[in-house]
């Protein structure tokens, strides 16, 4: 998206005096073309409906197609981002730019946007390959088509197919090595290597990010992969959790479960609502009350389009004061059986994964919550969920107290139980995925975390400090965030603690 | 049309004889020359014979001839006198005074001074009679008179019937001797009135002649130092000073003895007005001087004046190349020369196997110039397109200006005639080298070339031009902008064309376009063979692992920190990669490293590694490495160097689509034996880097056999590198080898 924008920015900023030259009279309908960079600042602000406004503007008057087609291949993209997000609207855009704004530098961003919708919306993995590939046909010599290798690279690696994207990030490296792409190629080779187990690799690609793009946010998340395979992968089987530091001591009673929200800020469920603390020092940036505790919490998360929501036993609420959706299981006489959530992630489309107890299954419930879109998984008791960058499914099994992992479909893709070399366990408490998509399993009887990597190979384990200061009480919750920071939750404590 | 062959018939007949008259004339003419020296040679036989009639009727013969002839020469004329003085003598002797005297007569006519017996004497043997020689006298006295000519000024040119008089006879000198009867005498110098008259000379009298001739306008005698001097009189053109000295008259006078050595001759300026007068005085390379003088009345004058030398000092420095001025070869570097000051540039060069360096320079008298020689690779700017001819605008030399900053390269608008000649003699029209940034063809004629056709164009035209690329400006848009435009170029021997983006009005622009021809990255880079890390909260460079041993035997492991190198504290992988890439190769620095719990003292020898650009790198600048790299194996000095350079310079030549050179250089590489360095089971640019691009040349140039070869040794060298950040050399070998596309042909 970055360079899309560059591109737009560009070619607004070569068309401007022309426009103005050529238009010198009391009206300017360069204003229209001007309209493109407020909506450009509109989507860096998350003002997503300001930032098609300002499109629509430019697209109805400006008289310059160039721009025009840029705004309209924006305001696509704003479209896969707002939640809900409007995949119609973002086709009708694909087919407009096509139609009447092929041969616009523009032209072949269509299929770009094309591509993405087939990922976002059904994870059409080689449909999107299909749209991408376009871009090379027409375009082959255009920043666009540089564009569209990255992201088939990138739809392999979604798909899991890790040897197949390190060929094409390669691909990318080659032909583009100084364009900031390659940067982000980087980052992906780096998680396929990790996936195949070649860390030093993996460590290598990362630091040519910090030699050859320094100062770009790709360095700095070259930077935290780095530490967090440093920290899981080179060092001894078993260590101690680095310099813990306490946010919000002494604040959250009857807390439920830890979660991170789209900035990173650590969300701390507890009875009575939610509270948003930030990393790195713990100030609470936002209390939020989550309807009138009748019943209290069970479970926190992050809803569709990353909205905090909180699990009551048979409802969910939401922080942003969304009504609360009441999922149910549709009966035979028309009636809806009420669920009783044990724990819930959603996924990739936005559709809630909700562990319920009376059942004992995992539900897939839609985006809205109200209908009920089939059976996950079933004969699971779940006592948390999470998922991974590759729309994975982690679920700690209250029966047989080890972890159970799904595929986005529900198949089963292998399991790692309570018991193993170089580990053991009574009952998990809680799980995580960090980047790379090592799962961290909270131990909070002995209060330890036992690391596993992506291919479920144990690989070291975390002691956390049961004798202070800081002192861990018991540990029931667990969070990870993108520099591979551990947030442990001590409900006895009333405090969440943050390790490096 | 019988009529008209008739005609013809008869002018061929006319021509034809009338042929034959003047050739009978003519021919008649030449035998009476010879009778009349014959004869002569008969009659002074005769007259030794005494035999006196005969000698009269011969020599009656010869005049006769003689008079039949329109004038007479020199010769002729003293043939004749001798006819008259030996039938004088013969007359005389058969005592026909009567005869004698008219023949004397006749002799004193024609030559008033003659003395009798001067062309007869010594001839015949015998001395004339004394008494026919008082008779002469007496003759001489009846038909002779004296002519005195007293003419003032005394350098006047004095005529009698046309005739000049040699300067001795007139005024002061000898009297002219003249037979009796009318003379046309006249008289005439620079700032007089001529004057002319029939002047009677009485025959035994002596005639004077006394004019003062009238001063009617001035002379000026015009002196210069140097001599060569072009003199303007109001605006005239009046001549150029002769080389000098001055004459001796004016040896005295302070302001020419003033001119000095280098004096010229006298320019004599005649029939100036009286006026204040206005001089020029213009010399190539001097200064040009103006003064004026008032004449008051008419005279002889004179004006002397030194010119100073209007020139600057051309020095041309450093080492190697030619200097060229204005396309013409003066020398070698070093090399001095006076420029003179010209109205338009003059284009000082220096040419080398390493490129140009071009200079326009307008000198001014007395600064000088002084020119370092570095000829860089040269681009010529062959042509322009896209502005209408209305607009007469020559944007070469603007984006020759535009483009000086280019460190490395050197822009220039190739001479109008050269580049017409080039133009014509490839058959090219503008807009043949047109194409966009996108490197599309923008126009009807480079849309209708073809790869390889641009590719020999490239080639010959710089090998015509002798530089190293050529280009073309198009201007997209000459209505709108015609100082933004295009400038698409090739290196020679290549067949991708690149543009650069140049608006003519913004100096930012500019900069942008110069900028893209830097000097070229260093073809080799140091390294310490170790691969390090940053991570957070480690102080210190993580060690992923050590692909050279560099370290002395003193193996580095996995997870290492090196906490300080030099001395220095070193906080991550980052500084640590900084600090070794500023340390001279070959120098060794001290690390202390920790592992586990404990602290390694170990010694680090960081070497230069050789680096390939990347082929498949789509915005690698094609024809700016081609220039760099042809440099750089011109400055290689170590095989090594040469190798490295060959390397790249291949690499960069399958970009161009030059694949067959290209396999040329890879194939040196080989046959040179001149090795990369040996990998010791290490990472990095290698044989195996080598082998794998003559693999992808030989099958652009359909051997699959031979490029399955070269990709197999490339599979076979673990540890190549395509380019020193990667990736490995052998599992890309190992696809194409496995590449079904490629097995099928």
């Amino acid at each position: 998206m970055r360079s899309l924008r560059l591109t737009a920015l560009v070619l607004l900023g070569l068309a401007l005096p022309v426009g103005l030259r050529s238009h010198s009279g009391q009206v300017d309908p360069q204003r229209g073309c001007n309209l493109y960079q407020s909506g450009v600042r509109s989507v860096d602000e998350n003002k997503f409906k300001d930032a098609i406004e300002n499109f629509d503007y430019v697209v109805n008057s400006c008289p310059q197609p160039n721009i025009k087609a840029q705004a309209l291949i924006q305001k696509g993209f704003v479209y896969l981002k707002m939640w809900p997000r409007q995949f119609g609207d973002a086709r009708k855009v694909v087919d407009r730019v096509i139609k009447e704004f092929f041969g616009t530098p523009s032209g072949p961003e269509a299929y770009l946007l094309a591509g993405m919708i087939e990922l976002e919306e059904t994870r059409n993995f080689e449909g999107a390959r299909d749209q991408f590939k376009k871009v090379g046909d027409i375009a082959p010599s255009t920043s666009a088509f540089a564009e569209s290798l990255y992201l088939a690279a990138e739809t392999r690696r979604l798909a899991h197919q890790p040897l197949e994207a390190l060929k094409e990030f390669r691909d990318v490296t080659l032909r583009y090595p100084r364009m900031p792409l390659t940067a982000k190629a980087l980052l992906g080779s780096a998680e396929c290597y990790v996936r195949l187990g070649e860390i030093i690799l993996a460590m290598e690609a990362l630091q040519r990010v910090r030699r050859e793009f320094p100062n770009t946010p790709e360095a700095l998340q070259a930077l935290r992969r780095n530490t967090i395979l440093h920290r899981i992968l080179m060092r001894g089987p078993a260590q101690s959790a680095q310099a813990g530091r306490v946010l919000g001591a002494g604040r959250f009673r009857d807390a439920v479960g830890l979660a991170l929200d789209g900035i990173g800020n650590v969300v701390v469920g507890y009875r009575d609502g939610a509270a948003v603390l930030a990393p790195e020092n713990g100030q609470q940036v936002l209390a939020l009350g989550m309807g009138p505790a009748v019943v209290g919490a069970s479970a926190v998360g992050l809803g569709p389009g990353g909205i905090v929501a909180l699990a009551r036993e048979r409802f969910v609420s939401f922080a942003n004061g969304a009504p609360d959706i009441v999922p149910g299981l549709p009966q035979k006489d028309g009636t809806s059986e009420m669920l009783e959530i044990q724990a819930f992630v959603t996924n990739w489309r936005g559709e809630w994964l909700i562990a319920d107890g009376k059942t004992s299954a995992i539900h897939r419930f839609s985006a809205d919550g109200t209908r009920h879109l089939g059976v996950f998984a079933a004969n699971i008791k779940a006592l948390r969920m999470i998922t991974n960058g590759l729309d994975d499914i982690a679920v700690v099994n209250e029966r047989t107290k080890g972890i159970d992992f799904y595929l986005p479909n529900g198949a089963p893709l292998g399991q790692i139980p309570r018991r193993g070399v170089g580990y053991e366990w009574e009952a998990p408490t809680d799980i995580a995925f960090d980047t790379f998509g090592n799962l961290y399993v909270l131990a909070g009887d002995k209060g330890s975390i036992h690391v596993f990597d992506s291919a479920r190979t144990f690989r070291t384990t975390i002691q956390l400090p049961l004798k202070g200061p800081p002192q861990i009480r018991k540990a029931v919750a667990l969070a990870i965030d993108g520099s591979g920071r551990i947030y442990v939750l001590d409900r006895d404590g009333q405090q969440v603690l943050a390790f490096q | 049309m019988r009529t008209r062959q008739m005609f013809l018939w008869s002018a061929a007949t006319i021509l034809a004889a009338a042929c034959v008259v003047a050739s009978t004339a003519a021919s008649g003419l030449a035998r009476q020359q010879l009778n009349v020296a014959e004869l002569l040679q008969t009659t002074l036989t005769d007259f030794r014979k005494t035999d006196n009639r005969a000698v009269e009727n011969v020599c009656d013969r010869i005049l006769a001839s003689l008079a039949a002839l329109p004038a007479l020469d020199e010769s002729q004329l003293r043939q004749a006198l001798t006819a008259f003085e030996l039938r004088s003598r013969a007359r005389y002797a058969q005592r026909n005074f009567v005869g004698a005297r008219e023949d004397f007569k006749a002799i004193l006519v024609r030559s008033p001074a003659h003395v009798y017996g001067s062309l007869t004497v010594v001839e015949t043997g015998s001395n004339v009679n004394p008494n026919s020689a008082g008779v002469f006298e007496e003759v001489r006295k009846e038909t002779v008179g004296r002519l005195v000519l007293n003419i003032v000024p005394e350098g006047a040119e004095v005529r009698v019937d046309d005739v000049v008089v040699p300067p001795g006879q007139r005024a002061g000198g000898q009297p002219l001797a003249r037979a009796g009867g009318s003379y046309k005498v006249s008289a005439q110098v620079a700032g007089h009135r001529r004057r002319e008259e029939i002047v009677v000379v009485a025959a035994g009298a002596e005639t004077i002649v006394t004019w003062t001739l009238e001063r009617v306008t001035s002379v000026f005698e015009v002196m210069t130092s140097p001599p060569g001097v072009e003199v303007f009189v109001d605006g005239q053109r009046r001549g150029v000073t002769p080389p000098g000295p001055p004459p001796a008259r004016y040896s005295g006078a302070p302001d020419v003895v003033a001119l000095g050595r280098e004096a010229s001759g006298v320019l004599p300026i005649p029939d100036l007005p009286t006026r204040e007068l206005r001089f020029e005085f213009k010399l190539d390379c001097y200064t040009p001087e103006t003064r004026t003088r008032p004449v008051e009345r008419a005279g002889d004058y004179y004006v002397t004046q030194v010119l100073r030398r209007a020139s600057a000092r051309l020095r041309v420095g450093g080492n190697g190349g030619l200097v060229y001025i204005d396309g013409e070869l003066k020398g070698p570097v070093p090399y001095e020369q006076d420029l003179c000051p010209q109205p338009q540039p003059q284009v000082v060069e220096v040419r080398s196997a390493r490129g140009r360096q071009v200079h326009r320079v307008m000198p001014v008298a007395g600064v000088p110039i002084d020119i370092t020689a570095d000829p860089k690779p040269a681009i010529a700017i062959l042509n322009q397109a896209g502005l209408p001819e209305t607009l007469r605008m020559d944007l070469r030399r603007e984006v020759e200006n535009a483009l000086a900053s280019a460190a490395g390269a050197t822009f220039f608008a190739v001479a109008d005639a050269e580049a017409q000649a080039a133009m014509k003699a490839e058959g090219l029209t503008a807009g043949w080298l047109s194409y966009d940034l996108d490197g599309k063809p923008v126009s009807t004629e480079a849309r209708a070339m073809t790869a390889s056709a641009r590719l020999d164009l490239s080639r010959r035209l710089a090998s015509r031009l002798e530089v190293q690329g050529i280009a073309e400006i198009n201007v997209p848009d000459a209505q709108l902008d015609p100082r933004s435009l295009l400038l698409t170029y090739l290196a020679a021997g290549s067949n991708v064309p690149e543009t650069l983006q140049i608006k003519l009005t913004d100096p930012a622009s500019e900069r942008r376009a110069a900028a893209v021809f830097r000097p070229g990255d260093p073809i080799a880079r140091i390294a310490a063979g170790v691969h390090v890390a940053d991570v957070a909260g480690v102080a210190g460079a993580v060690v992923l692992q050590q692909i050279w041993d560099l370290t002395g035997g003193v193996q580095l492991q996995t997870g290492d920190v090196i906490q300080t190198a030099a001395g220095r504290t070193v906080a991550d992988g980052s500084a640590f990669e900084a600090l070794v890439a500023g340390v001279k190769p070959g120098d060794p620095i001290p690390l202390q490293v920790r592992r586990a719990d404990r602290v390694l003292p170990v010694q680090l020898t960081p070497q230069n590694f050789p680096n390939v650009v990347g082929f498949y790198d789509e915005t690698l600048p094609v024809n700016k490495l081609l220039l760099d790299f042809r440099l750089a194996l011109l400055d290689a000095v170590s095989p090594r160097d040469r190798a490295i350079a060959g390397l790249n310079l291949a690499v960069v030549l399958m970009r161009a689509g030059n694949w067959a050179e290209a396999r040329i250089e890879l194939e040196k590489l080989e046959l040179e034996k001149v090795s990369l360095p040996d990998l010791k089971g290490g990472q990095g640019i290698s044989r195996g880097t080598a082998q794998y691009y003559l693999g992808l040349c030989l099958d652009a140039l359909e051997r699959p056999a031979d490029a399955n070869r070269a990709f197999e040794a490339a599979r076979d060298s673990p540890g190549a590198l395509l380019t020193a950040d990667g990736p490995l050399v052998r599992p890309l070998a190992e696809e194409k080898l496995k590449d079904p596309s490629r097995r099928q042909r």
